[in-house]
């Protein structure tokens, strides 16, 4: 039996993907940011890599990047909600950390190694209470699109 | 160079690569154990330790080795399970050789062996839902295609580059009889074949397989008494990735830095070694490793390959036996398979894949999570 849409967006995966708290706020990639030397990683962590400083302190990351490789899926992977061709890549955050992410809003042609891209959402379904979910994905900056 | 707790590859066997749908892991398993045994003129009962390298696929999870290993026999001797993805059997053989060197054991075994699924490979095994897996990230062929494009656009390395790694495997393979796929393929039907993942299409990814290999270890005392010629275990080395330069390690890990510690256990260095096996689950596996081993500096590697310089003739014969791509990739068999080869090479016993006069051998052997690498000598 469907349930009705809410309407509401919920991140699939709330230690990588944080709402914005106001309408017209940005949503931002969660990672872990070290009190003791700074170093920053994606997704959460306890224990620093670069320092072994325990206890790292939740933070967001930098909405934008680029492209540090990337490739394009053409044989549809089971589970996958983006559906082929679609691209995905490594993104370098302007802040250090590496993360991947699907490439989305943007014409394959156009990426490549060094492409400038922002971060953005992607459906990711629906959980079982009605909410459309949403995780992490990248599209190329506004003045890249043209 | 040797003494008496020196590692000697005793024998080596192989079940084929292919698809067996009629035969059960144990099946494979015993097929290659008992042509190690024989290729090594030795009984079971002269086995002191056991490993066994395999990932997972269809059959059983757990207490799999000690299972495997009574179908040759019931003497009471260790048994260890060893999982690294795809580089299993060397890290087993690894151990089994430390315990040797430590005085544990005078012999060892280690069985590396899979039953595997058609279709593209799931990290995380099939029906996993990680949040990579929803989001499309969970694509094997990528994380190979992605390290491919890095280096097309740092180096200038072509996609008929790779694409020849798969046309020289193919080559190879025709002349071993163990090999998946034993038929020859032109540039252009690599290039020609569906895109997977760009710039790597069907044809240069390795397929699912089934097959075990085996392999007999034994210190250099007690391997005296049964050969005059000996092959070495001359030096090996593990790895995981590396947080470095502010980026954590992604893969496989350092095989450059595996690589310079294998060859510094070994007293040589690349330009020794004659004959190696690399991990060519991809076809990028080929190009950017010989990079790492240090044969050609980084960026030679597309033109090296494409102008013959791994073919069996060539400066440095990489994957004579056919490679991942095209002998076959049964994950946890894989290691025992190229260490296998390099010891036939080494016994000048590889036939018409032959390498001349080869006295040194490397396997490189990655798996998500480890990489290792091997030297062996005669």
């Amino acid at each position: 039996m469907a349930v009705a849409d809410t309407g509401r967006r919920v991140p699939l995966n709330p230690d990588m993907v944080e709402m914005p708290a106001s309408a017209g706020g940005l949503p931002r990639l969660v990672g872990s940011c070290c009190p003791a030397c700074g170093a920053r990683f994606a997704a959460r962590r306890a224990i620093c890599l670069q320092c072994a400083y325990r206890g790292l302190e939740r933070c967001t990351l930098s909405p934008t990047g680029t492209v540090w490789t990337f490739t394009v899926v053409r044989q549809q992977p089971p589970g996958s909600v983006p559906q082929v061709p679609y691209a995905i890549a490594q993104v370098q955050l302007d802040d250090g950390p590496i993360v991947a992410a699907p490439l989305v809003d943007t014409a394959i042609e156009v990426v490549r190694v060094g492409l400038p891209v922002e971060m953005t959402l992607c459906d990711a379904g629906r959980d079982a209470d009605g909410n459309t979910l949403v995780a992490h994905a990248f599209r190329a900056r506004q003045e890249e699109k043209r | 160079m040797t003494g008496e707790r020196d590692v000697v590859v005793l024998g080596v066997g192989l079940h084929p690569f292919g698809r067996f749908p009629d035969r059960s892991l144990d099946d494979l398993a015993r097929h290659a154990a008992v042509a190690a045994l024989d290729d090594a003129g030795i009984t079971f009962r002269e086995i002191e330790a056991g490993f066994v390298g395999r990932v997972g696929g269809t059959g059983p999870p757990v207490g799999v080795g000690t299972r495997i290993f009574s179908e040759l026999g019931q003497h009471g001797i260790p048994i260890t399970n060893i999982e690294l993805a795809c580089g299993s059997s060397s890290r087993a053989l690894m151990h089994a050789a430390d315990m040797i060197r430590a005085g544990s054991a005078e012999t060892a075994m280690v069985i590396g062996v899979e039953k595997m699924e058609r279709g593209m490979l799931q990290v995380g095994g099939a029906g996993a839902t990680s949040y990579a897996s929803v989001m499309g990230l969970n694509v094997m062929p990528a994380a190979y295609a992605m390290r491919a494009q890095r280096h097309m656009a740092e180096y200038g390395t072509k996609p008929e580059h790779f694409a020849q790694v798969s046309v020289k495997a193919h080559r190879n393979a025709m002349h071993n009889p163990y090999a998946q796929y034993r038929v020859a393929i032109t540039l252009e039907e690599v290039l020609g074949s569906r895109m997977v993942c760009d710039p790597l299409t069907l044809y240069q990814c390795c397929p699912t397989s089934d097959g075990a290999s085996a392999v007999v270890l034994a210190s250099e005392t007690w391997a005296r008494r049964r050969t005059a010629s000996p092959v070495w275990l001359a030096a090996w080395a593990g790895g995981s990735p590396v947080y470095e330069n502010g980026h954590e390690g992604l893969g496989e890990g350092p095989t450059g830095a595996v690589a310079r510690r294998a060859y510094a256990r070994a007293g040589i260095g690349p330009e020794d070694i004659d004959v190696t096996q690399v991990h060519d689950a991809f076809t990028p596996g080929e190009i950017l490793t010989i990079e790492e081993l240090g044969y050609v500096k980084p960026g030679d590697g597309g033109p090296f390959v494409f102008g013959g310089g791994t073919e069996i003739t060539g400066k440095y014969p990489v994957n004579t036996d056919g490679g991942l791509l095209s002998r076959g990739h049964p994950m946890g068999a894989t290691g025992g398979a190229m260490v296998t080869e390099v010891v036939r090479q080494l016994r000048g016993q590889a036939g018409a894949r032959q390498v001349e006069g080869a006295r040194a051998g490397l396997v490189q052997n990655a798996g998500i999570g480890g990489v290792n690498v091997l030297v062996l000598s005669a």
